[in-house]
């Protein structure tokens, strides 16, 4: 249920753009599955593998976010400027001050 | 059992630890070797500031009492990191960009850089984070209590306890939270020290985690097994709703505009590339410590003695078991969570405090900036932090004093929660909405403050002020419809959603209703669309704020007072700006202005850099305003951008169509150049003969008759061989200007043609050769001028007799009527026009090599053929050189007939 919503994998060509899209769609979708609305469908008081329902869904949702937003973290193409070399710069300015 | 003296004997060592790490971070970050300090794993350790001994012993007791309500609490975070590229990213690039130095200084600059802004959101900070470190001083004297419990019979005093907690952070803090004033410049040891301590609390949870459910509890199954056999209920008692929706929201506010949090994530953030790591090993993170947290709890639920503080089963569990030492190391990781959130906070509570409310009233009240001496501003801001630090935990300790005892700490986590949260509408406009104003921030803010205020934190007292717990009932004067938890008469809901939903309401609404009502000041416009915009391409462009009518001495005098003059020497160097006497001539450049300021506002707020910059940049109003109306909103400005980029394409192609036409003129004036080289060289070689033949018949008297008639005949015919010439030029002149008119008119071009041979019947027999007649059309009506006709014929035919070396020359001329045209072919039987001549034989002054090589003078000036051409084309007719079967060369003249055949 949540595995094929997030699961964009590489796309080739425009890949980068889509990926930046697919940021915004975890959050929203990680919300959803996180309304009461989806989490009381597991609250039937049953145990699978010897464990709460309820609490296993919920380690499901976030072990996948954890999951997807390393994935896209990993394939997302940086626009950062060229901030980390002016900003080495700036460490080595003469900081006397203490 | 613990005694207790080993216990705070641990926790003082451990502090050593602390200092220790902090001091060799801090040494080697200042050798410049900070490599692995500044690598995304540090970074995301110390964002996990965020797990506080709240959530490390508290997770425990919510989840005994309230099931998974704990989780929500790290679900808003993990939603907000994993959706990094929206917000956190945003927030990094302005903070990076502005040089934001705390959650006060963001919405104060955003806002036009209002120095009211900064105050109240520090106010409000200092107001909702006081009980929060009260929280944590009462967490770790807990802890201390029941790990030493069992056997001192609780003989500790809480409050000298908290006292010396208090102190010793507050030491720890000023040491290596205020070695610099410059916010941007990272506190690696302080840094350091929160990633350590994040790796000791989550050993310390997962140990005990461990040890109570495989050790224990024979395994997560049996766990829960024992957990129903006990008679608990292990599944949620009610259904998620409206709770778990406002805990999840707050967490994920929290998460963003709690001034740790800001401190952690933005301000000491040094590449922008490690939030890519953040956004999935926090939730990560969040995710390992909270796998325990519910076996913990129930296995305590249905082991201990009833009555037992839930709270406290990380320590009491092993202990009971006979683990002190086990105990010991969660009680270090309690206090760990404990220390890191007191330390980031105080420093981040402190940097709010100097730098928004201690500099402007310095600034404001102090006309006399000599005074203060090379870093006296800097100066000031050290000793205000060190103080405010001092004082926010004093204020903390007060709070734990008076409260301690109540259950209102208990609950203050979340309270304060909601009370950061009143900031988040304000950020969110502050990054995406361009129309927000300062005075729809500070009305949303405040009435969202005023009703936390009101619904959430007063009813915290409620249960140890008895004032408080009538107003709940009754309501202030008894209008009922006030009670702080029921709002309007809204009853029923939980206290929590309840106050979160008024105060974020009125926040909300009152935000955007006044900001659509009241207008923005120039410089919030300006720094709105720098905010909104940070992404946009070309949005780096700084409007000049301040219009340069200072001189650089003037700025060194600023920048000396806050960066120290090794700093300031080194900033203007840097731009190359001189500052020494003598130069006071020298205008420094608005950049060079707005850089500046940048690099104050890194030490004492946007704010305040504005105010101070601004007192000895004089008139910089009209400047400003001047600015606005040249730039205009943003949205003008890339307009204007765009419009630019479609003139300079424009440019662009008048430019290329400029460089063609000059080409082409460049080619035509070569060609002009060749012909009259050429012309100077036809006209040189008949000039020369007739001079020197002249020159002869003039010095030598005794020629005889018949050398002077030679010599005469030759003068002659140079003579008209020049005229000939000169012709050609004039008439080639003369059509390619079009000045020589004449009249086309029909005419039989047949009988042209038979002129035209008859003409050239007597060269042809002067040299011997035949002209043939081969099949001829009837007649060919077209519409031409007689005589420039006969002139193209005559001259097609002569050079066909006279170019023609063949041993028995022969000239063959056909015509024809063909589709509509007349044709005329002339071909000779010499041996033709070489390959390399057949593309320019129509140029002027070319002459296939064979009449070139001089054989007679006269033998054509290479003129005529494009005279020739030139006609034809002048006829609608063509003149061309066409492939036959036979040896030599066929010209073919093509002119198209008359369109109605006349009767004639």
């Amino acid at each position: 249920m949540v595995g094929h919503g997030h699961g964009p994998g590489p796309v080739p060509g425009n890949g980068g753009k889509k990926l930046a899209e697919a940021t915004l769609i975890l959050p929203l979708l990680g919300a959803a599955f996180l309304m009461p609305a989806f989490l009381n469908l597991f609250t039937h008081r049953s145990r699978l593998f010897g464990l709460p329902l309820e609490v296993l869904y919920l380690f499901f949702v976030w072990f996948a976010l954890v999951l997807a937003a390393f994935l896209v973290s990993r394939r997302l193409k940086s626009d950062a400027p060229s901030a980390a070399p002016e900003r080495h710069a700036e460490h080595e300015r003469p900081a006397g001050i203490g | 059992m613990l005694s207790p003296d080993l216990v705070i004997l641990t926790a003082v060592a451990y502090v050593g630890l602390l200092f220790l790490l902090a001091y060799l971070s801090d040494a080697r970050a200042r050798r410049s070797d900070a490599g692995f300090l500044r690598s995304p794993f540090i970074y995301t350790l110390s964002i996990s500031v965020y797990c506080t001994s709240w959530t490390f012993y508290g997770a425990v007791g919510t989840a005994a009492r309230s099931g998974l309500e704990f989780m929500a609490i790290y679900m808003g975070p993990t939603l907000v990191f994993v959706g990094w590229w929206f917000v956190l990213r945003k927030l990094i690039r302005i903070s990076h960009a502005q040089r934001i130095t705390s959650v006060a200084d963001l919405l104060s600059s955003r806002f036009g850089k209002s120095s009211h802004l900064a105050v109240l959101v520090t106010l409000i900070a200092v107001i909702t984070i006081t009980p929060y470190i009260a929280l944590q001083l009462k967490a770790i004297t807990t802890s201390i209590q029941a790990v030493s419990l069992a056997k001192s019979g609780g003989g500790l005093d809480d409050v000298q306890l908290a006292l010396g907690v208090a102190i010793g952070m507050a030491g720890f803090t000023i040491l290596f939270g205020t070695r610099n004033v410059d916010a941007r410049e990272q506190h690696h040891g302080v840094v350091a020290a929160i990633a350590f301590e994040a790796v000791v609390k989550l050993l310390a949870l997962i140990a005990v985690g461990i040890f109570v459910v495989f050790s224990l509890g024979g395994g997560p199954v049996a766990v829960f097994d024992r957990a129903m056999a006990a008679g608990l209920d292990i599944h949620e008692q009610a259904p998620f709703g409206s709770r778990w929706v406002t805990v999840l929201l707050l967490s994920a506010c929290a998460v963003i505009c709690l001034p740790r949090q800001f401190q952690i994530t933005v301000v000491e953030n040094s590449n922008e590339d490690h939030l890519r790591t953040a956004s999935w090993a926090f939730p990560g993170y969040m995710l390992v410590m909270s796998l325990f947290i519910a076996p913990i709890a129930l296995y305590g639920l249905a082991t201990m003695p009833a009555g037992s503080n839930p709270d406290m089963f990380v320590l009491t569990l092993p202990m009971s078991a006979g683990h002190d030492w086990l105990a010991l190391f969660a009680f270090i990781g309690g206090f760990s969570s404990a220390t890191s959130m007191i330390i980031v906070a105080s420093i981040a509570l402190s940097i709010m405090v100097s730098n928004h409310i201690v500099v402007p009233i310095a600034l404001r009240h102090s006309g006399n900036l000599e005074a203060a001496g090379e870093r006296g501003i800097a100066r000031l801001l050290l000793r205000a932090r060190r103080i405010s630090i001092a004082a926010l935990l004093g204020l903390g300790f007060l709070y734990f004093l008076l409260a301690g005892d109540s259950n209102a700490l208990a609950q203050i986590g979340l309270i304060s929660f909601a009370g950061v949260a009143q900031l988040l509408p304000a950020m969110i406009a502050a990054l995406y909405w361009r129309e927000a104003t300062l005075r729809g921030a500070f009305a949303g803010i405040s009435a969202g403050f005023v009703v936390w205020a009101w619904t959430s934190f007063l009813p915290s007292f409620g249960t140890s002020a008895e004032t408080v717990a009538a107003l709940m009932r009754e309501g202030p004067w008894s209008i009922r419809l006030l009670r702080p938890e029921a709002l309007f008469g809204m009853e029923g809901l939980d206290p929590l959603v309840h106050s979160v939903f008024w105060s974020l309401f009125f926040n909300v609404t009152t935000l955007v209703f006044v900001s659509l009502t009241t207008s923005q000041g120039v410089m919030e416009r300006i720094q709105a669309a720098l905010f909104v915009d940070v992404f946009r391409r070309g949005a780096g462009a700084q409007p000049h704020l301040i219009h340069a009518s200072v001189t650089t001495e003037e700025l060194f005098f600023v920048a000396e007072r806050v960066l120290g003059w090794t700093r300031a020497k080194a900033f203007f160097e840097e731009y190359d700006v001189p500052r020494s006497h003598g130069v006071e001539s020298f205008v420094a450049s608005p950049d060079f202005i707005a850089e500046l300021e940048r690099a104050l506002a890194s030490s004492i707020g946007s704010a305040s850099a504005h105010i101070l910059l601004s007192k000895v940049v004089a008139g910089d109003i009209i400047t400003l305003e001047e600015v606005m109306r040249i730039a205009g909103e943003t949205q003008q400005v890339i307009e204007y951008s765009h419009e630019l980029e479609q003139t300079s394409q424009e440019l662009r192609e008048t430019a290329q169509k400029l460089r063609e036409a000059n080409a082409l003129l460049h080619e035509l004036h070569r060609q002009k150049d060749d012909f009259l080289s050429q012309v100077s060289h036809e006209v040189r070689t008949p000039m020369t003969s007739i001079r020197s033949f002249s020159e002869i018949l003039l010095t030598e008297n005794d020629l005889n008759a018949a050398s002077r008639e030679r010599f005469v005949s030759t003068i002659h015919r140079e003579s008209v061989r020049l005229t000939r010439l000169l012709d050609e030029i004039l008439d080639l002149n003369a059509l390619e200007h079009g000045e020589r008119s004449w009249d086309n008119v029909p005419v039989d071009a047949e009988l042209v043609l038979d002129r035209a041979i008859a003409v050239c019947e007597a060269l042809a027999q002067q040299k011997g050769m035949r002209i043939e007649n081969g099949p001829r059309a009837a007649r060919g009506v077209v519409s031409t001028d007689a005589d420039r006709l006969s002139q193209v014929f005559i001259n097609v035919i002569a050079n066909a007799i006279a170019h023609n070396d063949a041993p028995s020359p022969r000239v063959r001329i056909e015509s024809r009527i063909e589709g509509g045209n007349y044709v005329v072919d002339i071909a000779d039987n010499g041996s033709g026009i070489p390959e390399e001549f057949r593309r320019t034989i129509f140029d002027k002054f070319v002459r296939a090599g064979r009449s070139a090589a001089g054989s007679a003078p006269t033998s054509g000036l290479g003129l005529g053929l494009n005279i020739s051409y030139k006609i034809m084309e002048k006829m609608q007719g063509r003149l061309e050189l066409v492939d036959m079967p036979r040896p030599g060369a066929c010209f073919r003249l093509t002119l198209p007939l008359l369109r109605q055949p006349a009767e004639a």
